[in-house]
């Protein structure tokens, strides 16, 4: 008796034994967790779509507060410093410190407005992410979306992330693969060819203060 | 002991014995399942890699609104992540310019002060369902385009897939309703719609040059030849008399105009130079649609 038991409870074990392999095979053979890089990405995201989601959003009392609460979401997943840098292209080197600084926040201004102008539109749009593509050294990596917007149309959307101080942000988001960066150089370019860097700074400032006014 | 079973010695070492094989049959197949796994290490430059000509990653209709969902992939390698360091190439010649500028405007002032307007006026006094369905029957009309564009792209998959939409549309929705768009597909492609300037790209052309058309908007030499190519499969070309055509064409291209206002006021509200920043998208989009 004593050793039927045995036998059944080592069988027994061997069987859950298998099982849990099994399941271990399962779980092995998925693929690992999601870069750090995408995890960041991943968690800007939702919490902005909660922001939008958020009842508060809805309310025009506390919508302020809440686009507040959005902006600094944005700001802590784009690097703007990196946005104006790009843009401004082998110029960003004849800037003066002060230069970079009032094109960075008025840069930053005109990005945040227009953001935030499209994320009021929202209307049940989902993310799906669908893969990423890192360099060599894997200090850059662009993270591919595609959003399924209300109407069911998808649009892919990919994001360019880079490590900086220890924090994955975004310097460039690519939409029908239309990169931002570069088409904001190419505009910005042929104004510094024909003008100062503080004529662009002013032009920017206006737009910006233009996006604004239309945004109320 | 009132035992149904006899107890024999060595029993249990038996039933060892016999699961035994099993373990190490099951440890084999781990461990060959395990390695087998494609590991994705590529270091090497970037590849030829072509986008996928279909969507079908992403596909995901069930999800709630909102909703962030993963599809877990493995990384890629490419060292194609610039910095942007070097000096913007220019993706268009713009030889045109001065006069490309004037039609630019001339369509800015046309499309926010008359279209826009005029719009509205027919959102006001038209259900959306009816305008869903003559966007629907437009689409369904320019099938041959996008037909005969896939055939001559060697894209035969994505003709058979726009082929069978059609008869589908026709049977079913009677060509206002677009019933096929969410069904699965036989073969995995997604076709993005295709037109002649998308072709003659496909074959090796290159746009030329920028080039703004009066109410159509932005264009190329390539692509105003393909929109003249186009012509010939439009149904509309065939119908008789010319008045009718003309005016139902020009009708149910207005009646698509909620997308593109949209989109244009978009790219204008966020641009510094509208006008450069319309040409370069238009270039980035274009090449998009010609390679996926």
């Amino acid at each position: 008796m004593l050793s039927t038991c045995t036998g059944r409870r080592a069988s027994s074990l061997l069987l859950s034994l298998a099982a849990l392999l099994c399941c271990l095979t399962v779980l092995s053979v998925r693929p690992a967790a999601a870069s750090p890089a995408r995890d960041t990405l991943e968690r800007s995201v939702t919490a902005i779509l909660d922001c939008i989601k958020d009842p508060a959003y809805a309310d025009t009392a506390t919508r302020p507060a809440q686009r507040e609460k959005i902006a600094g979401l944005v700001r802590q997943i784009f690097d703007f410093q990196e946005f104006a840098i790009r843009t401004a292209g082998p110029r960003w080197k004849t800037f003066t410190p002060d230069q970079q600084k009032r094109f960075t926040d008025a840069f930053a201004d005109l990005l945040l407005t227009t953001y935030i102008s499209k994320v009021d539109g929202y209307n049940g749009e989902q993310v799906a992410y669908t893969g990423e593509v890192a360099n060599k050294e894997q200090t850059r990596v662009e993270e591919r979306t595609i959003v399924t917007l209300g109407d069911g149309k998808k649009v892919p959307v990919a994001y360019r992330m880079m490590l900086k101080n220890g924090a994955w942000r975004c310097y460039d988001v690519l939409i029908e693969n239309v990169s931002l960066v570069k088409n904001y150089r190419t505009q910005f370019q042929d104004i510094l060819s024909n003008g100062a860097p503080d004529e662009l700074i002013a032009r920017v400032q206006a737009k910006a203060k233009e996006a604004a006014a239309n945004a109320k | 002991m009132p035992s149904k079973r006899k107890v024999v010695p060595g029993a249990a070492s038996a039933a060892l014995r016999r699961m035994l094989p099993c373990a190490v049959l099951l440890l084999l197949i781990v461990a060959t399942g395990v390695q087998a796994k494609p590991t994705y290490t590529r270091l090497s430059p970037e590849p030829a890699r072509q986008q996928p000509s279909s969507l079908y990653d992403a596909e995901s209709p069930a999800l709630p609104a909102g909703a962030v969902s993963v599809t877990p992939s493995d990384t890629e390698f490419s060292d194609s992540l610039d910095d942007y360091d070097e000096a913007p190439t220019v993706t268009i010649a713009d030889p045109l310019e001065p006069w490309n500028r004037f039609w630019f405007a001339f369509n800015d002032v046309f499309y926010l002060y008359v279209a826009d307007p005029v719009y509205s006026f027919y959102e006001t006094i038209t259900p959306h369902q009816f305008r869903r369905g003559m966007s629907n029957l437009y689409k369904h009309a320019m099938f041959p385009t996008r037909f005969v564009n896939n055939i001559l792209q060697f894209r035969f998959k994505e003709a058979g897939v726009e082929f069978g939409r059609f008869i589908i549309n026709t049977f079913v929705g009677f060509g206002v309703v677009d019933v096929a768009k969410h069904k699965k597909t036989l073969v995995p492609v997604d076709p993005s719609g295709e037109d002649f300037g998308q072709t003659l790209g496909r074959w090796g052309l290159g746009h030329g040059c920028y080039l703004v058309l009066p109410f159509l908007g932005p264009s190329s030499i390539r692509d105003g030849v393909g929109r003249i190519g186009d012509c010939f499969t439009d149904p509309m070309f065939y119908v008789y008399p010319w008045e009718l055509a003309t005016a139902s064409e020009l009708w149910l291209r207005f009646n698509t105009l909620d997308t593109l206002l949209p989109t244009y006021k978009s790219l204008k509200d966020a641009a510094v130079d509208p006008y450069i920043a319309t040409r370069e998208a238009y270039a980035a989009y274009r090449k998009q649609q010609v390679i996926r």
